[in-house]
């Protein structure tokens, strides 16, 4: 047995600012010394190792780099253009623009962070040009980034599918109809918040032709979740193999009918994508290290314990599940939390008899949401960088919009089927 | 001091040609992966003819990117890091800190590097199962690789914040080569 005293290596350590991937590898090297168990030692190389030598991992970089490649092809806006055809004449138009804009780039993308600096850099300014504040202009894109890792793909799902061992293609089902729940929920706000501050509102309607413009312009993009989703579905398709599919149907587009991007573009495109990657997967593998130790050491069944003998009720214990998961969340970025309360959480929550897919989807929308949070949330330092407004104004902005993501969490927690009829209906990931 | 300074400056040419080599081995990983796995599925619905050893060489291939993408990240701060409490204190004792966290870096990597290359020993034994002529040794690697330039690095930063501290106003303008300094650009 392992002493847990390595828990407060890891927190301290946390704490005085050590990058948590540094901190997970640290943790358990402290603990099995002061266990005496130099032998494990030895064996934490092969660890890592293994943790990050996995097929399914590959669709981390294969996701990223399709997303750098729309984003630097002109892509992200092609479908601005389609957004403000569809919804520019709304009350708040630009706003409501945003968010649809979020749900398209979403279906493209895996990250929320790659959502808000695509988008904000575009359409933050333009926001400002037509008299709403900076900051709620920041506020509004950090609130749509969210959906950003809901509907897919998502490279937390990856994550999470990974280190639990459930289905992507299940999970990424799960997604959808929450995802797009968050950004109609997101857009009632906004009208709302449109009519008692008059925000500006466009006159005339995009007319017919206009509208078939920005369609057809924007159609191309738009195919990439439907090969994603499809190529999974029909089985053509690991969500690894999916990913190489968006690499070269990104590749295809803006190359070749876009055109906007040159070949000597992609050797930035390509380091981006690695250095992101790399950050994203050191920290899987020394999770998986941390895992083994806390295994070890016995913690998953003492947290249950703990949390049994607080209630026996399943609706209960989700309530306090998910409060402890937005609090993890304001601090930890989303990948790293998965990582790290999946394995220990999960477990109790199965013995509950909640689905494991339902389980997944309930932590990833959490954790998302605690990315867009201060003290500590990379959509929030993103577009804090793009309007030069401090994180607390954009946070005070974001308030309406913090109601939207809780009832979201709320109705995807107590209503399964709003995450779990699609999979159900293919069969894909549930029990 | 002047010693230390010595030191500093002497690892930023240590420090410099590696990240460069970095950069070139992450770009190549990451070409190689997309092209590697979209050929695996076209070889296997076009051609009718799977390749055998994709799967294999491209996990290969996202190890070595995650060593060699790792201590470029390292440079430009891109491994998340909550510093809420650091940045509550004076700047002397944030300087402290900071060397502190980054002693404690040396010392994760530095156990990496070593475990790293006694497991990199064993596995010169081994061979990679679509190529049996190549030691599965040359994957191992990666890992004393990147951590040997992450210990490089963050022992470099270490030194600076003992200048800091030592002479906060002649030391603190006084910044070490960033990636980009380094001809890394995104």
């Amino acid at each position: 047995m392992i002493p847990i005293s390595f828990i407060w290596v890891f927190v301290i350590t946390i704490a005085i600012g050590v990058p948590i991937v540094f901190s997970l590898s640290l943790a358990p090297i402290f603990g099995f010394l002061a266990a005496d168990k130099a032998f494990f030692l030895k064996t934490l190389p092969q660890k890592l190792y293994i943790g990050i030598n996995q097929f399914p991992l590959l669709a981390i970089p294969l996701f990223i780099l399709a997303g750098e490649i729309m984003n630097t092809g002109g892509i992200t806006q092609r479908l601005v253009n389609l957004a403000n055809a569809m919804v520019g004449h709304f009350r708040a138009g630009l706003a409501q623009v945003n968010i649809v804009a979020s749900m398209l780039f979403a279906g493209l993308s895996g990250s929320a962070v790659a959502d808000t600096s695509a988008l904000g850099s575009m359409l933050i300014p333009a926001m400002e040009r037509e008299g709403y504040s900076r900051a709620y202009a920041a506020a509004v894109t950090s609130a749509s980034s969210v959906i950003g890792p809901i509907i897919p793909p998502s490279i937390i799902m990856v994550i999470y599918a990974y280190i639990m061992n459930v289905s992507v293609g299940g999970l990424f089902l799960a997604g959808i109809v929450p995802g797009i729940a968050c950004g109609l929920g997101l857009m009632v706000a906004t009208k709302i918040i449109g009519e008692r501050r008059n925000y500006p509102k466009r006159e005339q309607r995009a007319s017919l032709s206009e509208r078939a413009g920005a369609f057809k312009q924007g159609i191309l993009p738009l195919l990439t979740p439907v090969i994603i989703i499809g190529g999974i579905l029909a089985g053509i398709f690991t969500p690894t193999e999916a990913g190489a599919a968006a690499v070269c149907y990104a590749f295809f587009i803006s190359v070749f009918v876009i055109r906007e991007i040159k070949l000597k573009d992609f050797s930035p495109i390509l380091l981006k994508t690695g250095i992101a990657a790399s950050s994203i997967l050191l920290a899987v593998g020394a999770a998986v290290v941390f895992g083994w130790i806390s295994t070890l050491s016995g913690i998953p069944n003492k947290l249950a314990d703990f949390i049994f003998s607080l209630s026996d009720n399943r609706y209960a214990i989700l309530l306090l599940l998910n409060i402890f998961f937005l609090f993890v969340g304001m601090f930890l970025d989303a990948g790293p939390a998965i990582l790290i309360l999946g394995p220990i959480v999960a477990p109790i929550v199965y013995q509950l008899g909640i689905e494991p897919l339902h389980f997944a989807i309930i932590l990833c929308i959490n954790l998302t949401v605690g990315l867009a949070t201060p003290p500590m949330g990379l959509i929030l330092f993103v577009a804090s960088s793009i309007s030069r407004q401090p994180i607390e104004t954009i946070a005070r902005h974001m308030l309406p919009y913090y109601v939207v993501h809780i009832l979201l969490i709320l109705a995807v927690t107590f209503i399964p089927a709003i995450s779990l009829t699609i999979p159900r209906y293919f069969q894909m990931g549930i029990q | 001091m002047n010693v230390l300074l010595k030191l500093v400056l002497i690892l930023d040419n240590i420090i410099s040609p590696l990240i460069k080599l970095c950069k070139g081995a992450t770009i190549f990983c990451v070409l190689s992966i997309a092209i590697i796995v979209s050929l695996s599925v076209f070889f296997r619905y076009v051609l009718n003819n799977s390749l055998t050893w994709s799967e294999e060489i491209s996990k290969y291939l996202m190890v070595w990117m995650v060593f060699v993408g790792a201590p470029i990240a390292m440079l430009e701060s891109r491994h998340i890091a909550i510093e809420i409490l650091p940045n509550l204190f004076k700047p002397k004792l944030r300087a402290f800190i900071f060397l502190c966290v980054n002693v404690l870096i040396v010392i994760t990597m530095g156990f990496w590097a070593v475990k790293g290359v006694e497991y990199t020993i064993g596995g010169w034994s081994q061979v990679i199962s679509s190529f049996d002529w190549v030691p599965l040794g040359v994957v191992f690697a990666s890992i004393p690789f990147g951590s040997s330039i992450m210990v490089l690095i963050s022992f470099q930063i270490v030194l600076h914040q003992i200048l800091v501290i030592y002479d906060h106003e002649k030391f603190n303008e006084f910044r070490i080569k960033t990636a980009k300094d380094r001809g890394v650009e995104e």
